[in-house]
């Protein structure tokens, strides 16, 4: 039972990385992704017993975080919706997490889909999950992710079409370079 | 570690990234050439278009997932905070904790 355990807590570890990846990108704020994947590692815990080791340890951490981001969103519901302009206003506080100004962005794009489309093209164009395997996560159809993703990627580039008419990012020589720290 | 669980799986719907390090640093080459001598290198580089062609002409969609992947992968690829690690240890320590009790109640029934 002991090696068991070593390694589930070795699979858990392994997975981590990408799970505050994928809090941060729903939330857009290390202190709130911190606490959700803090959230996420006790609820996993408490439930390991559910948990079939040689199984997809990484899509398991996933549902788990995004039911409790989603239990606790209901909870919060209210103060959430109270605090729009407060919400938007952090997140102007924060894009120096992200080197460019084009990542940054990005971010404010991303934070303006709403929850069901952005987790679904995180999921598939960022976490590395097929269609089918990002469907079990959100606990929807199969057709419904490709929807969402492609509703997704539509808005995306809506918003992002307008903002680039008002010249902010990066200019055509510093745009490569700025991207490319990132990308390699 | 960060590595481990990236980019095993096929990603469907994705156009291939444009590869802005080849093309910047030829037309950095062809520049810097180009205000000294003749240029020898300005035809064999296969460079010497515009910078940036790329990024405007290209797919938009290729554009998206290129920074959405940027922007997840920069997360990812920071070390894990102490607070996780201390966290776990915590976690495993109480559950040793707890089993070796109950062993040891149930060694005292027998």
């Amino acid at each position: 039972m002991p090696s068991e355990n070593q390694e589930f807590k070795r699979e858990m570890l392994a997975a981590l990385p990408s799970l505050r990846a994928f809090a941060m990108s729903l939330i857009g704020r290390h202190d709130r992704a911190d606490d959700l994947v803090q959230d996420t590692i006790m609820k996993a815990w408490a439930k390991q017993d559910h948990f079939e080791i040689g199984t997809n340890m990484k899509a398991w951490l996933f549902t788990i975080l995004r039911n409790e981001l989603y239990s606790q969103m209901r909870k919060r519901g209210r103060e959430i919706q109270d605090s729009d302009g407060h919400f938007t206003e952090t997140l102007a506080h924060h894009p120096e997490q992200y080197g460019s100004l084009d990542l940054q962005d990005f971010r404010r794009a991303l934070d303006q889909l709403p929850p069901d489309q952005r987790e679904a093209i995180i999921l598939v164009g960022a976490s590395g999950f097929s269609y089918e395997e990002a469907a079990n996560i959100c606990g929807c159809a199969l057709g419904t992710i490709k929807s969402r993703v492609n509703r997704a990627r539509q808005r995306l580039q809506e918003i992002l079409q307008v903002q680039g008419e008002n010249d902010y990012g990066p200019d055509e020589t510093s745009a490569p370079i700025t991207s490319r720290a990132f990308v390699s | 570690m960060s590595s481990v669980f990236v980019s095993t799986r096929k990603r469907p719907a994705e156009k291939k990234v444009p590869r802005w390090n080849i093309s910047f640093f030829s037309c950095v080459m062809v520049q810097a050439n180009s205000q000294g001598d003749d240029c020898k290198m300005r035809y064999n580089s296969g460079a010497g278009r515009p910078i940036g062609t790329n990024a405007s002409t290209g797919d938009p969609n290729a554009q998206i997932a290129a920074k959405l992947k940027a922007l997840y992968q920069s997360v990812q690829e920071e070390a894990i905070p102490a607070r996780f690690l201390d966290l776990l240890e915590m976690l495993d320590a109480a559950e040793q904790h707890s089993t070796l009790q109950s062993q040891s109640v149930l060694q005292g029934r027998e």
